[in-house]
């Protein structure tokens, strides 16, 4: 990675993440709001849209690339020992990568037809 | 009135310590300043050492940490200060004799934001002139006394001294790069680039909150952001 991606990039990339994540945060709730979501089937047909489906993958990906920039910054700042903040980057890095693999799974699953 | 201030003689004290004072009610006039105190207090114990000159927020030399807050004691008043008195070094910065701290890292840094006019036209027969309004763009940028009571309030500039430039060589960052003059914008931002120099700043905004010249480094660096983002576009 560049000089500049790691520095205005990454910072960029955290404010515009932070963006997605405000207007999901207030969009989301307020389409929710007056709809029946009691019950399994419904939470799954409501998550199969693929909108919904799409805008929610987008905001994982989102908060997840928001949350690394974070503990990147935090990794930087509080941990001096090179291999040390390395070795915590790199668990970090995977623990993302699988969060977000987990809840692109959940997503396409509830995308298929119910029973498949 | 009642004092209590950090101590430290690398010569005769293995640690440091907090040594407490008391003056007399009598001697304090009204509109007195710290430093008038430190002054009086330096009288009684001449080993008592801090560092002073213009006695008027001109200079930038009695930057330390009142009562928990950087500042300059030579305007700091007496009467907004409640006792005892906590008088320490400016934090973060190793100390070569009680207030007297080596701030050698935070004058490197300043080197760094190279705080001088790059400009590779011929020297004019004249000055090189600016309109007013781009005199304007200097205003709250000029005005810094590298005090250092910002640099040595910020966090950022605690946990990494080394790389990272800290407020108040960031304000001269930007004060050149705001300069109608100057022409090694993109020198500059090149030199700020990666994650620390400029990047360290989380907006905690201490520099802001401390300047004793009610300066705003914040934005100085919020404006090198933007500068930054306009170039990569």
């Amino acid at each position: 990675m560049s000089r500049a991606a790691q520095g205005l990039r990454a910072w960029l990339l955290q404010r515009l993440s932070a963006v997605y994540l405000a207007l999901y945060i207030l969009i989301m709730p307020a389409l929710m709001f007056n709809r029946d979501l009691s019950g399994y089937a419904a939470w799954r047909a409501w998550f199969g849209q693929p909108s919904t489906g799409v805008a929610s993958a987008i905001f994982a990906l989102a908060l997840l690339l928001h949350a690394w920039v974070g503990m990147r910054d935090v990794l930087i700042d509080y941990v001096r020992i090179v291999w040390l903040r390395l070795t915590l980057l790199a668990l970090f890095a995977l623990l993302l990568l699988g969060s977000l693999i987990w809840v692109l799974r959940a997503l396409l699953l509830a995308a298929l037809p119910a029973g498949s | 009135m009642k004092f209590s201030i950090y101590r430290f003689d690398p010569d005769k004290d293995a640690k440091p310590y907090m040594q407490d004072y008391e003056l007399d009610d009598g001697l304090l006039k009204s509109g007195m300043m710290l430093l008038d105190a430190l002054l009086l207090l330096k009288a009684r114990d001449e080993s008592l050492s801090f560092r002073r000159s213009c006695q008027e927020g001109v200079c930038g030399s009695d930057g330390m940490n009142i009562n928990g807050r950087n500042g300059l004691a030579c305007i700091t008043r007496l009467s907004e200060l409640n006792q005892p008195v906590v008088i320490r070094p400016l934090p973060g910065m190793p100390v070569i004799r009680d207030l007297v701290v080596d701030l050698e890292q935070f004058y490197r840094q300043y080197r760094n934001a190279k705080p001088f006019l790059i400009n590779e036209d011929p020297v004019p027969e004249v000055e090189r002139l600016q309109s007013p309004q781009q005199r304007e763009q200097l205003d709250g940028l000029y005005e810094c006394i590298l005090c250092a009571c910002c640099s040595t309030a910020c966090p950022s500039f605690w946990w990494n001294p080394d790389k990272f430039l800290g407020p108040a060589a960031l304000l001269q960052s930007w004060r050149f790069l705001a300069d109608s003059r100057d022409q090694a914008t993109e020198e500059r931002l090149t030199n700020l680039e990666g994650p620390f120099r400029l990047f360290r700043c989380h907006t905690i905004m201490n520099c802001v909150e401390v300047c004793p010249k009610g300066l705003n480094p914040t934005r100085a660096i919020g404006r090198i952001k933007e500068l930054m983002v306009k170039r990569s576009l």
